[in-house]
């Protein structure tokens, strides 16, 4: 299976897919890119992406930040596959720990944004079954949350809080070592 | 449609509206340690659900193996008993057993049922079993006659009694009884 996946990824390095955001706006990206998200790479086993993948969840602003951590990400995948021919080993892995710092720093610049920005790419990389970005994204939120009080958390997030002080008075009694 | 600020699903609603869908907050608190997510449980009732979900602990349990949570069992050593899913059932004596939820280390229910000087049992033997048709968690506990009572000659034909108890709905504010067979 997995040399008929290498095979595919082979022939279609050259294959262009047309991504069309919401506000149809028109993306063209290389299949590699674009297989890094399993929807897509579904619907081109499929066949179903001539004349292009509409995708009227994602708005032409975030599909293009996505489709900027795919190249990278695709890029990444692409030599690690590549390299191993044309480096020694020590040579090879030199430039895939140099390769890997670069990467992790073009993450982190990728996530500073806004919280809204944030959640947009979540629910794109939800909807376009990306699990590199979507693990990058939710970590991220989950880092923010930690060591917050729940008042902080409600605030950071404009959470309401519809408990009722009872009800609040009691999962606290509940959770109370939690607390301390 | 009209604003009305006093209206308190309409705060919920636009509370929901900001917020990202439950598959994805489902995603993000996985990645918490116990003690965050039982922080969080106040946050609102959404979270709170989400978090108490026997399929979030179950999802969290394999997501971080390593978790070591410190959960107070009580004043004396007791013996734990049975546990199923994310509830353990801690028995102390006879008389005296509950049930943990060990994701959040709230008590499910507290059966502090008769008064202990009237019991006289040395061994607990309280278990605990779920029932899938239900949803519901029983306990179930049988009452040998003791040694004492051999000893008094109280009876002539030994029996047992079963009783069985089903959980509430793990508010822990009804207190459960005993259904004896």
């Amino acid at each position: 299976m997995a040399s008929a996946g290498s095979g595919d990824e082979k022939a279609a390095a050259a294959a262009m897919i047309t991504l069309i955001s919401s506000d149809n706006e028109k993306f063209e990206v290389t299949e590699a890119t674009a297989t890094l998200s399993q929807t897509i790479r579904h619907m081109i086993e499929d066949g179903c992406t001539d004349g292009g993948v509409p995708l009227p969840n994602v708005t032409s602003k975030i599909l293009a930040r996505v489709i900027e951590y795919c190249k990278k990400h695709a890029t990444a995948a692409a030599g690690e596959e590549g390299s191993s021919s044309s480096f020694s080993d020590a040579a090879f892995l030199e430039v895939d720990r140099a390769f890997l710092e670069e990467l992790e720093e073009f993450d982190d610049a990728f996530l500073e944004v806004d919280r809204a920005t944030l959640f947009d790419l979540i629910l794109a990389a939800n909807y376009l079954d990306i699990k590199g970005l979507l693990n990058l994204t939710c970590q991220k939120v989950a880092d923010s949350v930690k060591g917050k009080t729940p008042e902080q958390i409600r605030e950071m997030y404009n959470i309401v809080n519809d408990l009722t002080p009872e009800e609040e008075a009691e999962i606290r009694r509940e959770t109370q070592w939690a607390f301390e | 449609m009209a604003h009305d600020e006093g209206a308190p699903w309409l705060a919920v609603a636009a509370a929901n509206y900001c917020a990202l869908p439950a598959d994805v907050l489902y995603d993000v608190l996985l990645r918490l340690p116990a003690k965050e997510i039982c922080r969080l449980r106040v946050v609102c009732r959404s979270w709170r659900s989400l978090t108490s979900d026997p399929l979030f602990a179950r999802a969290h349990e394999i997501c971080t193996p390593s978790v070591v949570k410190r959960i107070p069992i009580g004043h004396r050593a007791g013996e734990v008993l049975s546990t199923h899913g994310d509830l353990l059932c801690v028995s102390h004596d006879w008389a005296l057993a509950y049930v943990l939820n060990l994701t959040t280390g709230a008590v499910v229910a507290d059966i502090t049922v008769e008064s202990r000087s009237k019991v006289n049992r040395d061994k607990p033997m309280c278990v605990m079993g779920h029932v899938p048709s239900t949803g519901e968690y029983k306990l179930l506990r049988i009452q040998s006659p003791s040694r004492d009572d051999y000893n008094n000659g109280m009876f002539v034909t030994p029996s047992q009694t079963c009783q069985i108890m089903t959980l509430g709905d793990g508010g822990g504010q009804n207190r459960p009884l005993w259904r004896t067979r």
